[in-house]
């Protein structure tokens, strides 16, 4: 089942690039360019996992719509251009998940989105890849119905990639998202574990290395 | 308070120096006073004993006989505890204890009846000596008066020292005065000083309140218009700063957005497996907001041209307007809105090419409010140029606010008609610098008309001397 996402944003041209990214990452997704709009439709159809709210909107601007997400209990990721510390503050004050300042990348809110759905448990906890299932509540692996052995970051990575299926993640988004910031060792690491998930679960072909950019788990 | 230490120091120096040089002039000047009395008086008494003695007087002629007859008639007319009797060569008389011819004049001619005298000082008493020599011959006499002027002395002494009294007195008295006076002037300084040091920390509030009439009192009227000068001049910095930190945080917000855009739809084509339609649909994304940045950049470059001086020429209105036609041509034409231009000879000191711009910028607004097959009317009159559609128009409240720079009544509308919020702010700032202003009529679905009043010759002078 896909996750549902309500999208407020007055830009026509970054609300396509949003719902054609969100399309492609298997999100079904509703946008809006108008405040007042959005909210009128929410009376009928509220059903949303997710909403990416733009702060400055006609009709009725995005702080102001935090009330309708909150009587449906739909958390919010604001889209805003305002930088200033203030607003950051005022949005998450009024109960919203995150904020992602523009210009923003898409990768970045797509982490993020999967971030906020984790946490509120709307996130499918099986992924499926062809023969290969992954249960991310008993982080448990199989393969055409046989358990494969997999590490523990072998895990994450493998899910990352089914999650971000046919997009190209590069070996630093990679290491941010799995081993974190911090972590001192250098991108060979992503190689060695991507060539051990290869192997383990036969995706030679599958996992596409795009040159000098990264990795990409491709249908 | 060193100024006032000076002042007091200087003028005591002064009062000092004049008080004792009035006392000594003033002393000098009695003393020579009763001296000359004093002398007049000798005088008039010597020439009446001299009379008696030499009068009738024929010398016996034994010396000894001769000495003890003149003897007893100096005795017998004058009181020889004063005068002095000599004769050849010997004091017959003296009791004034030293020999006081010698002081004399001895060049004063005998022959002559002139007494002469003298002014002299013997054991600290200052004495009067007046004296006459004659020949009774073969005698030579001379009678000398000594008058002691012990008593013009110690008159005298008794001046000199209430002198030195008075003097101290009014010397002190006055340099009490002065320095009452001072601490009295001087208190402004004290708060002038104040003053300036609250107006140096920052504290544009400061004024300085005194009322005197003399110069202080001038300087802390200056200083509080001076004051009052940093204040205006202050806040109107601030204020630019604003506006231009406004300009920054809008500016900066309007670049978002088409950056948004460009970064999403470049990003989703490098990395995702899209369709072709749907990659043809993102790569015209990008060309449109290239070029709407592009648009806003060339815009922005024209306002940050316009910080420098413009470039005054005078300017037929009809050469100017043609050249508006035939820039916004391609407009009107795809609008087909027809442009109605109306010049009377008119000639105005501008920057052609810049006010060009301004008005292509305003026209192009009126093409946009515009329905196809309307008029949008050019004309110039006297002080003005008037830019006149009859389309949509503009909300009252809004009205203030178009100026601004990003301002958009509709935004939508005016992006997708390739406004870049910019064009009024710099058409704004274009007829600024020219010294002219921008008013704006404006009635909902009857139509906007936009004015450029130039001022009068006579208007800039006011302005400058103002």
């Amino acid at each position: 089942m896909k996750n549902r996402i309500l999208v407020v944003e007055d830009d026509l041209a970054i609300a396509e690039a949003i719902e054609l990214n969100l399309t492609l990452s298997e999100y079904a997704c509703k946008v809006f360019h108008d405040g007042a709009d959005a909210a009128a439709y929410l009376s009928e159809d509220h059903s949303f996992d997710l909403a990416l709210l733009d702060v400055m909107l006609p009709g009725l601007d995005g702080f102001s719509l935090m009330e309708h997400m909150e009587r449906y209990g739909i958390p919010v990721l604001y889209l805003t251009a305002k930088i200033d510390l203030a607003s950051k503050i005022k949005g998450l004050r009024l109960g919203a998940e995150d904020y992602i300042v523009k210009p923003f990348e898409m990768l970045e809110l797509l982490v993020r989105m999967e971030k906020i759905l984790a946490r509120t448990g709307k996130l499918d906890r099986i992924l499926r890849y062809h023969d290969v299932v992954l249960d991310c509540t008993n982080r448990t692996v199989t393969k055409s119905g046989e358990p494969v052995s997999l590490q523990p970051l072998e895990f994450d990575l493998l899910a990352m990639l089914i999650r971000f299926k046919n997009c190209t993640l590069s070996r630093d988004r990679i290491l941010n998202e799995i081993w974190g910031y911090d972590f001192a060792g250098g991108t060979r690491t992503v190689d060695i574990h991507i060539a051990h998930l290869r192997k383990k679960l036969g995706l030679e072909r599958s996992i596409v290395s795009v040159m000098k950019l990264g990795y990409r788990l491709e249908d | 308070m060193r100024l006032k230490a000076k002042i007091v120091l200087g003028t005591s120096v002064f009062l000092l120096a004049a008080v004792a040089l009035c006392c000594i002039m003033f002393l000098c000047f009695t003393r020579e006073q009763l001296e000359e009395k004093a002398v007049e008086t000798a005088l008039s008494e010597y020439q009446n004993v001299w009379n008696k003695f030499y009068g009738w007087m024929s010398l016996p002629e034994d010396p000894l006989i001769e000495r003890s007859f003149l003897k007893q008639r100096m005795s017998s007319i004058a009181n020889t505890s004063e005068y002095t009797l000599y004769a050849n060569g010997d004091y017959l008389i003296n009791n004034c204890g030293f020999a006081p011819d010698p002081y004399l004049d001895a060049s004063a001619d005998a022959s002559e009846e002139l007494y002469t005298y003298a002014l002299m000082r013997f054991e600290g008493t200052s004495y009067l000596i007046v004296g006459k020599r004659a020949e009774v011959y073969p005698t030579e006499i001379s009678i000398c008066l000594v008058r002691s002027l012990s008593e013009l002395d110690s008159s005298m002494n008794a001046l000199t020292n209430k002198s030195i009294a008075i003097g101290a007195a009014v010397s002190v008295l006055s340099l009490a005065l002065t320095y009452l006076f001072c601490t009295l002037s001087l208190k402004g300084v004290k708060k002038l000083s104040d003053g300036a040091n609250a107006l140096a920390t920052g504290q544009m509030h400061t004024r300085i309140d005194i009322r005197q009439t003399d110069e202080i009192g001038a300087l802390a009227k200056d200083f509080n218009l001076m004051a009052d000068a940093i204040e205006r001049n202050m806040d109107a910095l601030c204020e630019q700063n604003e506006r231009k930190q406004q300009f920054i945080n809008d500016l900066s917000h309007e670049m978002k957005t088409p950056v948004t855009s460009l970064l999403i739809n470049s990003e989703t084509m490098a990395l995702r497996t899209v369709s072709m339609e749907d990659m043809r649909r993102m790569a015209n994304r990008i060309h449109e907001q290239a070029q709407w940045i592009e648009r806003l950049s060339q815009k922005l470059m024209q306002l940050v041209l316009l910080q420098s001086d413009v470039d005054r020429s005078p300017v037929p209105a009809a050469d100017l307007f043609d050249a508006v036609r035939e820039t916004v041509l391609d407009s009107l034409n795809r609008s087909f809105v027809t442009l109605k231009t109306e010049a009377h000879g008119e000639t105005y000191s501008i920057d052609f090419d810049l006010f060009r711009s301004a008005l292509v910028n305003l026209i192009e607004n009126a093409i946009k409010a515009s329905e196809p097959n309307s008029t949008v009317e050019l004309i110039a009159n006297e002080d003005r140029i008037t830019v006149r559609d009859h389309g949509r128009g503009i909300p009252k409240a809004e009205i203030e606010r178009i100026t601004e720079p990003f301002y958009m009544v509709d935004r939508s509308r005016s992006k997708k008609l390739g406004g870049s919020g910019l064009g009024l702010a710099l058409v704004k700032e274009i007829v600024r610098a020219h010294g002219a202003t921008l008013s704006i009529e404006s009635e909902e679905h009857v139509g906007t008309s936009m004015t450029i009043l130039f001022q009068t010759a006579n208007d800039n002078i006011k302005e400058t001397t103002r």
